[in-house]
């Protein structure tokens, strides 16, 4: 397999809003054709990233460079970049068709174009029969499938999402999820999610990018965030995990109130040193007795 | 309901159909009323005389109502684009005018335009030696003391559907590759139409039965509708003449109210149609 090419760098890029500080230094590499997910409590500032990333809001410090190009100050409309709205933002005074082809009505298209392009994208998202009703007329599913098809449409070099499964019920959101994924993979066009949702990311997402408070914590792939969180934070945020404090000791093991759990010592940890031992619950199996060196008691 | 209905009888219905009754009759030699049936005062509206009057006030509503639609719709987009908090107090503002009298606010611009007025004064200081230009009395006038008397109608409604309009739209727009210029014409201002169609309604109908504006600000050299009217009844004494001339001017504000209700309705009934289709 070759190296992964760079599409998008985002380098040390931060976003003051007045004495708040929404974005504060991220870096960033999204490679070519990935779906990477930008994951985080409400108010870490994964919105405001994808924002600069529009060309919405403009980075106080820092460069966004896209194929190598520094495009921070560029405005949206002459981006290679789309962006999926939460709330979809699709024109309530325009037809399906009408929103799908704005976008290359923009670009000047030659209108045989314009419309081949239209119906070959309202193919892909099941929306044909849809394609002369109004946005008011349609589910939450049938909106979503717009917004995107609206999006897909320009063939962007990159195309953001913002909490796009938001605002559907949860049996769709499921459903939705894998069709994202494999629109994304017949497309072959990058995509940069945002989500709170943890689950969401690990399903989804090829790599992800855990924020907190304007910083990123950890940028790796759904198994490696899970496996190896960097802090508590990630460990927390990210599936169920149960803590178990203690102490550090040398063979690589935390000894607990007595019981001993091995497992990766940081090396910046010096023994009898407080630490936490974080446990994935279906990591734990339950013996009749004690037998292996990894354990601890309790009853049921 | 049944209160509205009273009140609505008591002060519309009722005053409306005597004023009605009224036009089929004759006028009396001495200014009275001779009760025998006649149609010769309609006959008499559409005399080239009164009809240009007709169309004269037509015409200078008609511009009242653009100038007002342009000014008040770009008053309302800066509000509607201001700090969140900042809004009511715009508002505020906007509509403080209206706290005063009609009459007090009209004086104001005859102090503002008249020979050796406000504006005259400040082109003197800016070096003007020439005649005082003449700004009042003329037509200019009357349209600028109706666009400055129902301004804030038109800024009214068009705030209304202007900061209800979701930010997003505007930004999808740009982010599809529309320039702002595109967006507003695409976008924002086929999606406002309700507001400034309603701001336009009631700047063309007070502005077309207006008779206060074009006696104070037109010195009597520009008659309008309004003006036509309150000469038969206080005036000429030709009572049932004036009638007919109010229920004129009562028929075309009529034809422009349904017009609207009907372009309004039009454009919510087609989509409710297609939605009971889509489900069926």
């Amino acid at each position: 397999m070759s190296e992964p090419r760079t599409l998008l760098a985002i380098d040390h890029v931060s976003k003051n809003f007045g004495r708040v500080t929404a974005v504060d230094g991220i870096s960033l590499d999204i490679r070519e054709n990935e779906f990477f997910a930008l994951l985080g409590p409400s108010g870490c500032g994964k919105t405001t990233l994808l924002r600069m990333l529009a060309g919405f809001e403009t980075p106080s410090d820092g460069r966004i460079l896209l194929d190598g190009k520094d495009i921070a100050r560029t405005p949206p409309n002459r981006r290679p970049v789309n962006l999926m709205f939460q709330s979809y933002a699709l024109f309530p005074h325009m037809s399906v068709r009408a929103n799908v082809s704005y976008g290359l009505e923009m670009e000047r298209l030659p209108a045989t174009e314009i419309r081949s392009r239209v119906d070959a994208i309202l193919t892909t998202t099941e929306l044909v029969p849809f394609a002369d009703r109004k946005p008011e007329q349609l589910s939450g599913g049938q909106k979503q499938r717009v917004a995107l098809a609206r999006a897909l449409v320009k063939r962007p070099r990159l195309l953001l999402l913002d909490e796009p499964l938001g605002a559907l019920d949860k049996k769709l959101r499921g459903a939705m999820q894998l069709e994202l994924k494999r629109l994304q993979h017949e497309v072959g066009i990058t995509f940069v999610i945002v989500t709170h949702d943890q689950e969401e990311s690990l399903v989804m997402a090829d790599r992800m990018a855990v924020l907190r408070d304007g910083k990123l914590l950890q940028c790796d792939t759904p198994h490696a965030v899970y496996e190896q969180p960097a802090d508590r934070f990630v460990a927390d945020f990210i599936g169920v995990m149960n803590f178990v404090p203690g102490k550090a000791s040398t063979d690589g093991v935390v000894a607990v109130n007595g019981a001993r759990i091995a497992g990766n010592v940081p090396a910046t940890l010096s023994p009898g040193a407080a630490a936490v031992a974080s446990v994935r619950p279906e990591r734990v199996r339950l013996f009749p007795e004690a037998q292996t060196a990894n354990r601890t008691t309790g009853m049921v | 309901m049944a209160p509205a209905l009273v009140w609505l009888t008591a002060l519309m219905v009722v005053p409306c159909a005597l004023v009605l009754a009224l036009a089929f009759f004759r006028r009396g030699i001495y200014g009275g009323i001779e009760y025998t049936f006649t149609l010769e005062n309609f006959g008499l509206v559409f005399d080239p005389l009164y009809a240009g009057i007709f169309l004269n006030s037509a015409r200078i509503a008609g511009t009242a109502t653009l100038v007002a639609v342009v000014i008040g719709y770009a008053a309302a987009y800066a509000i509607a684009a201001a700090p969140r908090r900042w809004q009511p107090v715009f508002l505020f503002f906007a509509v403080l005018p209206f706290w005063s009298n009609y009459l007090i606010r009209t004086y104001a611009w005859i102090v503002l335009l008249n020979r050796e007025g406000l504006v005259t004064q400040l082109l003197r200081w800016f070096g003007y030696t020439g005649e005082p230009p003449s700004m009042l009395y003329t037509e200019g006038a009357v349209i600028a003391g109706l666009v400055y008397n129902y301004l804030p109608f038109v800024i009214l409604a068009c705030y209304a559907p202007l900061s209800r309009l979701n930010p997003e739209l505007a930004e999808a727009s740009r982010d599809l590759g529309a320039s702002a210029m595109t967006t507003f014409r695409r976008i924002i201002l086929p999606l406002t139409v309700p507001g400034i169609a309603a701001g336009a309604v009631f700047v063309f109908v007070l502005s077309i039965g207006n008779f206060v504006t074009p006696a104070l600000l037109g010195g009597g050299r520009f008659q309008m509708i309004g003006n036509l009217v309150y000469d038969q009844f206080l005036t000429a004494n030709d009572w049932p003449f004036g009638a007919a001339l109010a229920m004129a001017l009562i028929a075309i504000m009529l034809v422009v109210l349904m017009a609207q209700a009907f372009a309004a309705n039009r454009a919510s009934g087609h989509a409710a149609e297609v939605r009971s289709d889509a489900n069926g």
